[in-house]
C-alpha cells in the first residue's frame, strides 16, 4: 500500500518535472503540512519573536458575535463563565473577550507551545497595568496537547478555537483522526448547555458535515498513530481506546462574519447536550 | 426450483417488450455497451426510480439538517435542499463527476484521435448515464450532435439584428428561449403527453439544444467581434468542440485541445449555483429545456456568478502593467504582501471549501505548462500560484488559500487570441448546458415536483422564533 503511494508520488513530481525543461519543480511546494508540528509553532513562538498574530480574523471583528452568542449561557448564575482557549497562541481574542464580557470571565488560555502562554502572560500584565480589570475575571495559563486536555469533565461552559482544529487538519495522515480526538476532548469538558465556538475560514458547504462527521464517528485507534501520536507529545500517555461521542453535540450552525479585508470567515457552533 | 415454482414465476412476471421486439431483459445486458444513449437511459431510468421509492420508503422522514433565521436570510447558505445526481463537491478531491475526480476524467474518457484532452461528449455521458463511455460511445454522441446542429431562421434573423452593445450573454439567453419554437416537450406536453414520457422529451430538447449551442455562440461571437462575418456549417467529421472553434474562426489544433478540456470542466459544480440552480427551478414548473435553460444562462450572467474568470485577468494584466515584465519572486513576493496588508484581495484565491488547490486549475496549468510555458501572462500566473498561497498563510488571512478555476482560465484564452472579456461567460454557459441538461433529464425522469420553498415575512418570522 505504501508502496504503491510514494511511486504515485514520484511519479508526479517526474511528471512535473518533465513538463519544465531544466527547471527542477516540484508540483506541491506549499509548506503548510509544517503547520500541524509541534516543532513548527515552537520555533516561531520563540523568544525575542513574539508579537501578536491573528489567524483570520481580528479580535475586534469577532467579539461582538462571540459575546452574543454566549450571552444565554449561565445568564442567571452569578458566577464567572468559565472559559477555555484551546490552542491560543499569540492571539489577543482571549484578552479581548475578558475585557468586554458584560460579566466576569474565568478564563482558561491553552496550547502546546509554553512560549505563547508567555506572550498571553506579558499581555494580560501589560493590560493590567493600563486598566484594571473586573476582580472576578481571573486567567489561567496551561501548557497541554489539546488531544489530551488535563481537566475534569464537564468543567466549561464555553470553549474556543481559532484556527486549532484547522491547524490539526494540515496533517495529511492524521488531521481526520486528531481532528475527532480534540472533538471528543472539547465534548467531554463542556458542561451540558455550554458551547464549542470554532472559527474558521473553511466554507460551511465542507466544514459543517465534517464537523458533523468528527462529533458522532466512532474513534478507533490505530496502532501506527497511536504510536506517533506518543512520539509527538513525547510522553507516555493513556489513551483512549474507542471514542463514541454518542449525539452528545447539539447539530453545528455557523455565522458568516465578514473582514475588513472583504474576505469571509465563519463562526461555528454546537451545543452540549 | 421446482417445476411448479418455475411456472408460477412464469405467471407472475411481466415480459416487456422493447422496441425492437426483443424482451427488457435481453436488451439489459447489452445496455452499457449500446451506442444509443436514449436506450442506454432507458434501462438505467427505472433502477434509478427503484433505488430512490425504497430509499425514501425508509429514510423519507430522516432529519439531514436545521433551518435558522440567519439561514433564512442568507440566501440559503448551508440549507440542505436539493437532490443534484451528475456531481457532488469533495472537500479533498475538488468535484467528483458521478464519483470520478477530474484527474480521473482526464484518464478514462475517451479522446479525440491524435489529442490528449477528454472529450466534453464522453463528460455528457457520464454525466447522464453514471457510466464511463467507451470511444464508440462519445463518437455516437458526436455524431447526434451533429446532426442536430441547425438552428432555425428566425433565431439566425434576431442574433443578426441584435446591437453590438448587447451583451453577449443577454444575446445567448435571448436566443436559447427562442429556440423553444422547436421543443418536442413543450408540443408534447400541449398535446397532453403522459407524465411518463417526460424525460424522453426533456432528453430529445437537450440533445437538440446542446447540438445547436456553439452555432449560437459563435454567431455571436462573430457579429460583435468579426464584423458579422457568418461562421461555417458545421463539418461531421469533427467533434462538438472543434466545431465550436472552427466556427469561432479558430483553426489551430492546440486551441481545440483547449477548448475540449474548458468544455469539459466548467460542465457542472453540483446543484446549488445559480445557474443549476435556477434551470432546476424552472424546469420543475415544467417549462421545456430551452426556457429552463435560458433562466441558468441568466444567473450566470450575474457578476457575482459568472464574472469571476474575468476579474482575475484584469487585475492579472493590470499587475503585469504595474511591474514591467518578468518580476523575481522576491519582487512579486513584496508586491503582493503590500497588496495583502492594505487590506486589498487577490482575486481567484482564498475561497476555502477545498483542502487543496482545485483539480481543474491544476489541470489547466498543466495544460499550459505544456503548450505554452514561455508565455508572460503564464509565467505570472504560475508565479502567483507559487507566492501567493504561502503568503495568505504567513499573514494568517487563510489556512486553505488555493487558487480556483478562474485563476487560470483567462490566461489560457488570451494565449490562443481570444482576448474579447465579455464573451468568455458565454464559454462557460456552453460548458454548464451539459451540466444542468443532463440533471435535468434525471429531474424529470425521477418525477421531481415542483419546486416551491415556503417563504416569511419579517414579523411572522420574529412571530415564529418567539422575538418581540
Amino acid at each position: 500500500m505504501i508502496h504503491c503511494k510514494s511511486m504515485k508520488a514520484v511519479f508526479r513530481i517526474l511528471k512535473g518535472v518533465s513538463y519544465q525543461q531544466g527547471q527542477m519543480f516540484v508540483l506541491s511546494h506549499f509548506h503548510d503540512e509544517k503547520l500541524s508540528k509541534f516543532t513548527y509553532w515552537k520555533n516561531r513562538y520563540k523568544e525575542g519573536n513574539q508579537e501578536v498574530f491573528e489567524w483570520f480574523v481580528d479580535p475586534d471583528e469577532i467579539v461582538e458575535p462571540i459575546l452574543n452568542n454566549i450571552a444565554h449561557i449561565q445568564a442567571q448564575s452569578t458566577m464567572p463563565l468559565r472559559y477555555i482557549d484551546i490552542g491560543c497562541g499569540l492571539s489577543d481574542l482571549s484578552l479581548h473577550l475578558t475585557i468586554h464580557c458584560p460579566r466576569p470571565l474565568s478564563a482558561v488560555i491553552v496550547d502546546f507551545v509554553s512560549e505563547a502562554l508567555q506572550y498571553q502572560n506579558k499581555s494580560y500584565v501589560e493590560y493590567q497595568q493600563m486598566i484594571q480589570l473586573r476582580s472576578e475575571s481571573t486567567q489561567h495559563l496551561v501548557c497541554a496537547d489539546v488531544l489530551h486536555l488535563p481537566f475534569r469533565d464537564g468543567g466549561f461552559d464555553v470553549a474556543i478555537d481559532k484556527g486549532t482544529m484547522d491547524a490539526l487538519m494540515k496533517d495529511k495522515v492524521q488531521g481526520h483522526f486528531k481532528s475527532g480526538l480534540m472533538m471528543g476532548e472539547v465534548i467531554r469538558l463542556l458542561i451540558p448547555g455550554g458551547r464549542y465556538l470554532q472559527i474558521s475560514d473553511e466554507d460551511p458547504d465542507s466544514r459543517l458535515l465534517f464537523l458533523e462527521n468528527i462529533s458522532t464517528r466512532k474513534h478507533d485507534c490505530d496502532e501506527r498513530v497511536k504510536d506517533n501520536h506518543r512520539e509527538a507529545t513525547k510522553a507516555t500517555t493513556n489513551f483512549h481506546e474507542q471514542m463514541k461521542l454518542n449525539h452528545k453535540l447539539s447539530s453545528w450552525k455557523f455565522k458568516s462574519i465578514q473582514s475588513k479585508s472583504g474576505s469571509e470567515y465563519f463562526l461555528y457552533w454546537a451545543e452540549r447536550l | 426450483m421446482s417445476r411448479a415454482k418455475t411456472l408460477g414465476k412464469l405467471a407472475n412476471s411481466t415480459l416487456k417488450l422493447h422496441k425492437c421486439g426483443l424482451p427488457a431483459a435481453n436488451h439489459c445486458r447489452h445496455a452499457s455497451t449500446s451506442t444509443n444513449l436514449k436506450d442506454v437511459m432507458e434501462k438505467t431510468i427505472p433502477e434509478k426510480q427503484r433505488e430512490v421509492i425504497e430509499f425514501r420508503k425508509k429514510y423519507g422522514g430522516s432529519k439531514v439538517g436545521e433551518v435558522t433565521v440567519d439561514m433564512m436570510y442568507g440566501g440559503m447558505r448551508g440549507i440542505r435542499g436539493l437532490v443534484t445526481e451528475t456531481s457532488v463537491l469533495d472537500p479533498d478531491e475538488g468535484i467528483r463527476f458521478r464519483g470520478f475526480s477530474i484527474p480521473e476524467c482526464q484518464e478514462k474518457l475517451p479522446r479525440a484521435p491524435g489529442g490528449e484532452e477528454p472529450l466534453p461528449e464522453g463528460l455528457f455521458w457520464l454525466l447522464l448515464t453514471g457510466e464511463i463511455p467507451s470511444k464508440e460511445q462519445v463518437e455516437a454522441v458526436t455524431k447526434e450532435w451533429n446532426d442536430r446542429a441547425e438552428i432555425p431562421n428566425h433565431v439566425i434573423t434576431m442574433l443578426n439584428n441584435f446591437p453590438s452593445k448587447l451583451h453577449p450573454m443577454s444575446q445567448f439567453s435571448a436566443a436559447i428561449a427562442a429556440m423553444n419554437s422547436e421543443s418536442k416537450f413543450a408540443k408534447a406536453y400541449a398535446e397532453g403527453v403522459h407524465k411518463s414520457k417526460y424525460w424522453e422529451l426533456c432528453y430529445e430538447d437537450s440533445m437538440d439544444l446542446i447540438a445547436k449551442l456553439p452555432t449560437i455562440a459563435a454567431i455571436i461571437y462573430r457579429n460583435l467581434y468579426r464584423e458579422g462575418n457568418p461562421p461555417d456549417s458545421i463539418d461531421k467529421k469533427k467533434d462538438w468542440s472543434w466545431n465550436y472553434t472552427s466556427m469561432l474562426g479558430f483553426d489551430e489544433p492546440q486551441f481545440v485541445e483547449l477548448m475540449r478540456l474548458y468544455l469539459t470542466i466548467h460542465t457542472d459544480h453540483e446543484g446549488g449555483n445559480v445557474s443549476a440552480h435556477a434551470t432546476h427551478l424552472v424546469g420543475s414548473a415544467l417549462s421545456d429545456p430551452y426556457l429552463s435553460f435560458s433562466a441558468g444562462m441568466n444567473g450566470l450572467a450575474g457578476p457575482l456568478h459568472g464574472l469571476a474568470n474575468q476579474e482575475v485577468l484584469v487585475w492579472t494584466t493590470k499587475l503585469q502593467e504595474a511591474l514591467g515584465g518578468e518580476v523575481t519572486d522576491d519582487q512579486l513576493r513584496d508586491f503582493i504582501w503590500n497588496t495583502l496588508k492594505s487590506g486589498q484581495v487577490v482575486p481567484g484565491y482564498g475561497h476555502a471549501v477545498l483542502r487543496k488547490t482545485d483539480p481543474r486549475y491544476m489541470c489547466q496549468r498543466e495544460f499550459a505548462l505544456k503548450h505554452l510555458p514561455n508565455d508572460p501572462l503564464f509565467k505570472l500566473v504560475a508565479q502567483l500560484y507559487k507566492v501567493v498561497p504561502d503568503i495568505l498563510i504567513e499573514q494568517g488571512k487563510a489556512k486553505n488559500p488555493w487558487p480556483n478555476v478562474d485563476a487560470h482560465s483567462g490566461v489560457l484564452l488570451q494565449y490562443y487570441g481570444l482576448t474579447e472579456m465579455n464573451y468568455y461567460t458565454v464559454m462557460f454557459g456552453v460548458s454548464r448546458a451539459l451540466g444542468v441538461l443532463a440533471s435535468l433529464v434525471w429531474d424529470r425522469a425521477l418525477g421531481l415536483p415542483i419546486e416551491r420553498p415556503k417563504s416569511f415575512d419579517t414579523p411572522g418570522l420574529k412571530k415564529l422564533v418567539g422575538a418581540s
